[in-house]
């Protein structure tokens, strides 16, 4: 064969270089599989060369544009390996009327290719054979020494695959398998068949003869699962992209016992950061894609669920109580087919003034043509607390504590330590309580979800509902979910499409009011560190036992008495429709919903220790909140897709989209409960404050565009823009404009380049983006007033006056400008693909609050200055990517295989600049805020501690009144002495105050990485998946009291190594009541490395085999145990390095402060399909 | 499948409505949704009122100011201490919250100043209502010009975050004055001629007497004094019966309002000069009268100091001796009673303090400082005459003096007149929060015209009191604030801070 270049490129057939990979051509078309096989005789005429040559030049076009084009215009899915086709171009063919097959049989025989037609709509496109003449080859299926085979497909996991192409290589004769997977046909002896599908690798089979007991198990295919991309308004395939998008597939968010997908998003995509911060079941997830950028925005990044926008504003869930609600656990991690992060700025500025923080992009299963399938996922585990901390018994206890009070020259509490009895006559003890024993017990996880999906040419669907349920392993808390949800899609005649997304939950969150509290707001996780163990959990009388010295709560009680009980139904969905108004001009039109209702009703009983010496007739307390929420969205978009002179291929997005949300929020609250039989507020004596209710609506209205162009699929080009006008800016400031622009250059695609050697893919990309967050106050614009001050008007009239509460702002969104630059790199026949990006990210015209003058006269909280919100300084995020997916070893046909999913990411985080605020001299300095114990400052990353840093412990009070005055006094013999490290005049003064304090740590990692590794072999499987964190810093502000040494709480048994006169080769200063010399205030002593690696999840699994399976009545079964959390490497002191108290937050990060203690998950369970 | 091709023609539909994006407040108060009615506006001139009720005006801080550094007063207490010893820093918390609440109620009268003008209601209300703004803001600025000199001048409402309308620099105190004037001379016109609860054209008048004096426009003052004059107020017949301020006179011309028992905040004060049994916790109280003052005033004849009688619990224990402007409480036995209780105390706010809870109003301005202000405005002019002394010789004899006459040593030259001016109002109106507003008004006055001299003024204290003992004119004013410094970067300290 001859690579003839011909003004006609015919006839051109390359020896097939590329092995086994398969190209999914069709974008939005329809994946069709079914069984019904339709032999098709094909003329295959051989058009003579002069007979076109006499002809006007005709143009050629690509031969995959071609058939990408008549698979759209069909809706038919015409399969062939890439490699057949190639780049092969024939003649363009002009519109006509006429059979999809009439079509394929005038263009194939140009470039020696012939077809066949499967079934309806279903073509295959072969090599035609060299030497077979003009004969049918399929007449010779059906010759008489043709031996007939059998058998069945299915994928790794067992389960049967429908719609595989079997063929007998190098012919057209073939079938495709049926809905549970079974083949038969005949073919000639000692023939090889090839047997493929979209998503998995080809395999190939030689049969000597007659068989039924064809057993074909097809391996995944990473690199083809990647291939589409869904990046907003539209898909690209992996190849033609040029902006950094990670995707994340179903089996690896399915694969962990959480509650929602952005849990199970931890440790799968490089450049995505995601914390649990805290054990809370339900709770909020801190996901930071590239780094924090805001100082004061939400920080989190927008997820498109099914094409509709959801920002979670965790805090706007709360109405009442302390919990943080997750709006995105509406969806059952089971229910997800595909998650892509749109990482750099070129990807997300489709999405506008709300992707500065990265867009998430969720895709839900849909259904496939076939018979109607049915799953059912369950698994049940128990959770624990991963670990305990170390605190002192009784006696240990009731000696610090007479040392803490004698060292302030004070009586001892305990008369004898040795036998410290309650100084209760009624409940003498002595008792030995461990309160975390108390506190926290073993929980059971549970999970059930049943799905039944299939579907016919024209409808499509999937249904799924399920069920979960997580109880907390402290006392009274837990979460639990129903889910329901319907994918349906149908095709109302050849242009016209439509279909509905729904997505739908009841979620229900227990929990006490009081768990992640402070603790002299009787949080329960301090409270089960520093109750002292002295007192019982209940005095014999049946009280909750309470702590002599210092009134504090009893963590059980706390718990057991004080419920919050939060119900929340949420519909995330969207009804569409498709109409194809020209062959390549596509109109979609939209109607999404985001609805969300939460009410909630806290309750603390009578019994609750913290009012227990209240007066009777107010004990017993209720609040209720009602928040309802209701964000709609209509968009309509126009995709043209069109292929200029073969190698220019252009598709333009033209859109149009109008989100708006209104939400009403209500509440009450009552005491005075006469029992706690009614725990609702009607039950209630009193009401407390005024009943309130609230509402408050914004908008979005939104244009954008966008250009995707290739030449020849080697020179690759997107330009996008979205202009969004929001209704949370002044009408100066209302649109924001958000231009891209991305570049790629496919290497791997020039003459130039080795083909078939080890490198099969090669692509660099560069891309640059504006993305915007405007997630301030929705009507911070306004200048608000509010009713309520008075002043005696005339005679006796009492006129409430109107005071100012909110000054008016004229901001503007701030903007993130995102450089990316990136390589993509397949190697071994795509057994190893490897991602590289580096970015940096840019963030101007920040919002934050700042201190406005008094002579504005504004509302002036007591004390100190009004705020506004402005657009002041100047963030960058910098940092690289790489992400490396290999298949180590090749498990084909139930041989071992082995693949490793590894990601790395290392992002800089810095403060560039933060405005300028008056110094007590009135001269400019560089602003700060400083919020114990972090602080943001230009030229530090944002969060970063600040406090004072600790020299060493004083050994005598001689050498103390040597020493700089700390708190105004001579530090004592085993006070810790502080550093001096400048005074008002910038050097070193001689006392220890705020001028000492520096940067004392980095909440930031330098990295985070997440490496899985799959095993399988025969059924079964292993995957082990470590995730870590690398370099952060934690501020253990729970150390300042257990270690505090200064009152009546409990401590943990690092104080047994105190200073004393004794013991002076310590780091632990001396006990002393109420702490003089300032021991515990913020400084480098509570600061902690949190780097940590941890067993993210173990998982064994067997896959029953099939015919076992099917004696069951089952098409598969999947039998698995998983643990979560097994072992974690740390250095971390405290219950977990993976924590945050201030969840929400972009400025105070890394704090561990009462924060709910995570757990170690084992669970057992099974999928099966029937 | 055409029905669907409803949603893209709803939606350019919703387009073309274009008030998508107009999404206001719903659940706030905002200029867009209120001033539509008289009750709005009633509730905006009534938030105004209520700024000088706050602790940083008369509720507390106005009248520690005025008073502790002066020779009239002393205390034992720390949060006086800086006032009573001319300490103050810029984070003085007196020197902080009386800028802040003078410009909270600037604020809200320039809201009623731009938004009632529109509002459809009673025409005649409408303007008195624009007339009690100005006045409110005139009385603000006052406060601000005196104590802190050259000060942004706000006539607009703050509305916007935007730093140029935000960081104003300071306007210089003789504009600061002429929009006072200007305010006060439009509210005069505007405000009615009598409102027992609210300001009225002769509180405009009486407030632009006290300014022009402050001014040393003496023929101004005099014009606005006799404005009031003409309208034959008398004063109240007994000094006694003046207090507690209850709107009771005819001589009471502006005073602030406390009524806790109507969803009002009330009276600080009381508790906080009072001891116990009248205040309801004992502690060092503020404004404690001096024994300057009491040694000054004569405690036999002027009824305004004159014992009145014995102050008794109603269990019939001795509380103290009743001086009119002040109790005698050396040996007070009422039960609960310790050091803090004894001693003199300012007693011109007589009511139980009631837990910070007081139902006495403050005066703001009297008909008896308008005699008096006309007067020493007719004697810096043309020295004593007959006219001055008609209305010094009313405030005289209402204290139970003897009339003056062109025989009388005080007639003998406008020295000697304008030393018995600055006696009786000193005497007249102690502890009342003037005191050291008229101590530095004479220091000024000297310094302007070194021939004007006064028998004290604020710089003699100044020496007196301050470590070093020297005249520092610097502490003629407070500073600025540091919390408005630390913001505001147009602004450079008073000097001497």
């Amino acid at each position: 064969m001859t690579k003839s270049l011909t003004f006609l490129s015919w006839p051109t057939a390359r020896p097939a270089c590329l092995a086994a990979g398969v190209a999914v051509l069709h974008l939005l078309g329809t994946p069709a599989h079914a069984q019904i096989l339709a032999l098709n005789s094909v003329a295959h005429q051989r058009v003579p060369a002069e007979a076109l040559r006499t002809v006007r030049a005709p143009k050629t076009v690509l031969l995959k544009t071609l058939l990408k084009q008549w698979e759209n215009e069909y809706h038919a899915t015409i399969f062939y390996e890439s490699n057949v086709v190639d780049n092969k171009r024939v003649a363009e063919q002009p519109a006509a009327p006429g059979t999809l097959a009439d079509r394929l049989a005038a263009v194939l025989p140009q470039v020696s290719l012939q077809f066949k037609e499967l079934r309806i709509n279903y073509f295959v496109v072969v090599n035609a054979p060299v030497v077979a003449g003009f004969g049918s080859p399929t007449s010779s299926a059906l010759a008489a020494d043709n031996v007939p085979v059998s058998g069945r497909v299915t994928d790794p996991k067992g389960e049967p695959l429908p719609g595989v192409t079997v063929l007998v290589k190098g012919t057209t004769n073939g079938t495709s398998t049926d809905a549970t997977g079974n083949f038969s046909l005949s073919v000639p002896e000692n023939s090889t068949l090839v047997f493929s599908s979209v998503g998995f690798k080809t395999q190939e089979l030689a049969v000597t003869g007659a068989t039924s007991t064809i057993a074909i198990r097809l391996s995944d295919d990473q690199q083809a699962l990647n291939e589409v991309v869904v990046v907003g308004y539209g898909t690209q395939t992996r190849q033609e992209l040029t902006t950094a998008v990670t995707s994340v597939g179903a089996a690896q968010i399915a694969r962990q016992p959480v509650a929602g997908f952005d849990q199970a998003l931890q440790g799968q995509a490089p450049g995505v950061q995601v914390t649990t911060p805290s054990g809370t079941p339900g709770g909020g997830i801190n996901v930071r894609v590239r780094g924090n950028s805001s100082v004061s925005l939400n920080g989190s990044p927008l997820y498109v669920i099914d094409g509709v926008p959801v920002l979670p504003t965790y805090d706007q869930e709360i109405t009442n109580g302390n919990q943080r609600a997750n709006p995105l656990n509406t969806i059952n991690p089971n229910d997800i087919e595909s998650i892509d992060v749109l990482k750099d700025g070129a990807a997300a500025a489709i999405y506008g003034v709300r992707a500065a923080n990265g867009v998430v992009v969720i895709t839900t299963k849909r259904g496939k043509v076939g018979q109607a399938q049915v799953g059912l996922n369950v698994y049940y585990g128990r959770q624990y607390l991963r670990k305990k901390l170390d605190l002192l018994n009784s006696q240990q206890f009731a000696k610090e504590y007479n040392e803490i009070l004698t060292n302030a020259g004070r009586a001892p509490g305990f008369p004898d330590p040795n036998n410290p009895v309650n100084s209760d006559p009624a409940n003498p003890g002595p008792y030995n309580t461990d309160w975390q024993d108390a506190t926290y017990h073993p929980a059971s996880i549970q999970s059930y979800q049943l799905n039944v999906s299939g579907g016919t040419e024209k409808t499509r669907y999937y249904v799924s509902g399920g069920y979960f349920k997580q109880d907390g392993i402290s006392l009274n808390s837990g979460f639990d979910r129903y889910n329901f949800k319907v994918n349906l899609e149908q095709s109302v005649s050849d242009r016209f499409r439509m279909g509905l997304n729904l997505n739908t939950s009841r979620s229900h969150t227990n929990g006490s009011t009081r768990s992640e509290l402070a603790l002299g707001n009787s949080g329960t996780v301090l409270g089960a560190l520093t109750q002292i163990p002295t007192i019982p959990v209940r005095n014999a009388n049946g009280t909750y036992g309470t702590n002599p010295f210092t009134l504090s709560d009893n963590p059980v009680g706390d718990l057991l008495e004080t419920s919050n009980q939060a119900i929340s139904y949420q519909v995330i969905g969207n009804l569409y429709g498709e109409y194809d108004i020209l062959k390549s001009l596509k109109l979609r039109s939209s109607v999404g919903i985001d609805f969300r209702t939460q009410n909630e009703n806290a309750f603390y009983s009578r019994n609750y220790p913290g009012t227990a010496n209240a007066d009777a007739a107010t004990r017993g307390s209720g609040n209720t909140a009602l928040s309802q929420q209701v964000i709609w969205l209509q968009e309509n978009t126009l995709t043209y897709n069109k292929t200029f002179n073969d190698k220019h291929n252009l598709t333009l997005l033209a859109g149009e989209s109008m989100q708006a949300s209104d939400r009403f929020t209500s509440g009450a609250g009552t005491k005075g409960f006469p029992s706690n039989a009614v725990p609702y507020i009607s039950a209630g004596a009193t009401v407390v404050g005024i009943p309130y209710s609230y509402e408050e609506q914004w908008a979005l209205l939104s244009f954008f565009g966008r250009a995707i162009y290739n030449y020849d699929e080697r020179y690759l080009a997107t330009v996008s823009f979205r202009a969004d006008a929001s209704s949370r800016f002044s009408a100066a400031n209302r649109f924001g404009y958000f231009p891209a622009v991305a570049l790629g250059w496919r290497v791997s695609k020039e003459s130039f380049f080795p083909q078939g050697g080890k490198i099969s893919d090669l692509k660099v990309r560069a891309s640059f983006g504006a993305n915007g967050n405007q997630e301030i106050p929705i009507y911070s614009r306004f200048s608000t007033y509010s009713l309520g001050n008075n002043y005696q008007g005339n005679g006796s009239a009492i006129l409430g006056g109107i005071t100012q509460n909110g000054i008016g702002n004229n901001v503007k969104w701030e903007t993130t400008y995102q450089y990316n630059a990136g390589i993509d790199l397949s190697m071994y026949d795509n057994r190893l693909t490897f991602t590289f990006d580096i970015y940096n990210k840019h963030t101007v015209d920040l919002l934050t609050q700042v201190n406005i003058p008094l002579s504005t006269g504004a509302p002036v909280p007591s004390g100190s200055n009004a705020t506004v919100i402005q657009n002041i300084g100047t963030a960058e995020n910098k940092g690289i990517e790489i992400g490396l997916v290999t298949t180590n070893i090749q498990g084909n046909n139930g041989g071992f295989g082995w693949t490793t999913n590894f990601n790395i990411t290392g992002n800089r985080n810095k403060l560039l600049d933060f405005g300028t605020q008056a110094d007590a001299t009135g001269n400019q300095v560089p602003r700060t805020n400083i919020n114990d114990p972090n602080i943001v400052q230009a030229g530090s990353p944002l969060g970063s501690f600040y406090g004072f840093k600790v020299q060493g412990i004083v050994q005598s009070d001689a050498e103390g009144t040597n020493l700089p005055k700390q708190n105004s006094l001579a530090p004592k013999a085993g006070d810790i002495q502080f550093q001096d490290i400048t005074g008002p005049n910038g050097k070193p003064d001689g006392v220890i105050d705020n001028y000492d304090r520096t940067i004392i740590g980095n909440p930031n990692p330098k990295a985070f990485a997440g490496v899985t590794n799959n095993f399988s072999y025969k059924g079964i499987e292993l995957s082990v998946f470590f995730q870590g964190s690398f370099g952060n810093d934690i501020y253990n502000q729970n150390r300042s009291i257990t270690e505090g040494q200064t009152t009546a709480l409990n401590q943990s048994t690092a104080v047994l190594n105190h200073w004393s006169p004794t013991n002076t080769n310590t780091n632990i200063p001396r006990p002393v009541f109420g702490d003089p010399n300032g021991n515990n205030r913020v400084s480098d002593r509570f600061v902690e490395d949190g780097s940590y690696v941890r067993l993210k999840n173990l998982t064994l699994a067997y896959n029953l085999p099939v015919g076992i399976a099917k004696h069951a009545a089952l098409k598969s079964l999947r039998v698995y145990a998983t643990t979560q959390n097994l072992i974690t490497w740390t250095h971390y002191s405290g219950y977990d390095p993976e924590v945050s108290a201030d969840p929400l937050s972009n400025t105070s990060i890394g704090r561990d402060y009462g924060v709910y203690p995570q757990t170690r998950t084992y669970t057992l369970g099974i999928n099966a399909t029937f | 499948m055409k029905k669907l091709f409803i949603l893209p023609v709803a939606g350019l539909a919703l387009l073309a409505g274009c008030n998508f994006l107009q999404k206001e407040p719903l659940t706030n108060i905002t200029p867009n949704n209120f001033f539509a009615s008289g009750d709005d506006a009633e509730a905006s001139i009534t938030a105004v009122y209520d700024a000088l009720q706050g602790t940083g005006a008369y509720g507390q801080d106005l009248m520690t100011m005025g008073e502790m550094p002066t020779d009239n007063c002393t205390s034992a207490n720390n949060d006086v201490n800086q006032l009573r010893t001319i300490s103050w820093t810029p984070t003085t918390s007196q020197v902080t919250n009386v800028y802040k609440q003078a410009y909270l109620g600037v604020n809200r009268a320039n809201v009623v100043l731009k938004y009632v003008p529109t509002v459809a209601m009673d025409t005649a209300r409408r303007s008195q209502i624009q007339g009690e703004a100005r006045f409110i803001r005139a009385l603000c600025y006052f406060t601000l010009v005196r104590a802190y000199g050259d000060v942004p001048l706000r006539l607009l409402p703050t509305e916007t975050s935007s730093p140029s309308e935000i960081n104003l620099p300071r306007t210089a105190a003789a504009d600061v004055y002429a929009q006072i004037v200007a305010d006060l001379q439009r509210a005069a016109i505007q405000m009615p001629a009598s409102n027992n609860n609210r300001a009225t054209k002769n509180s405009a008048n009486a407030l632009l007497t006290r300014v022009q004096l402050t001014q040393r426009n003496w023929a101004a003052a005099q014009a606005s004094a006799n404005k009031v004059i003409a309208n034959n107020i008398p004063l109240n017949s007994t000094f006694k019966s003046l207090f507690p301020a209850e709107n009771k006179g005819p001589e009471s011309l502006f005073e602030i309002q406390y009524n806790p028992g109507s969803g009002d905040g009330g009276n600080l004060i009381p508790d906080e000069i009072l001891p116990l049994p009248y205040a309801t916790y004992s502690y060092a109280k503020f404004n404690v009268p001096s024994a300057d003052i009491i040694a000054f005033a004569d405690t036999v004849n002027d009824r305004r100091w004159a014992y009145n009688g014995r102050l008794q619990t109603s269990g019939g224990l001795f509380v103290g001796r009743d001086h009119v402007s002040y109790v005698d409480a050396t040996k007070n036995q009422a039960s609960g009673a310790n050091a803090n209780d004894r001693g003199p105390f300012v007693f011109k706010w007589t009511s139980i303090g009631n837990g910070f809870n007081s139902t006495d109003n403050n005066y703001v301005l009297r008909y008896a400082e308008v005699l008096l202000g006309y007067a020493e405005a007719v004697n810096e002019q043309t020295g004593p005459s007959a006219d001055v002394l008609a209305k010094l010789n009313l405030v005289r004899q209402r204290a139970g003096l003897a009339a003056l006459t062109a025989a009388s040593p005080q007639y003998a030259s406008k020295q000697t007149m304008r030393n018995e001016i600055e006696r009786q109002r000193r005497l007249e109106f102690a502890f009342e929060g003037e005191r050291w507003w008229d101590l530095v008004r004479y220091a000024r006055h000297t310094l302007a015209d070194p021939s004007a001299v006064h028998t004290i003024t604020a710089l003699d204290i100044i020496a007196a009191r301050r470590a070093g003992g020297t005249r520092d004119v610097n502490f003629l004013l407070f500073p600025l604030p540091q919390a408005e410094i630390n913001t505001n970067p147009q602004l450079k300290q008073n000097p001497g801070y």
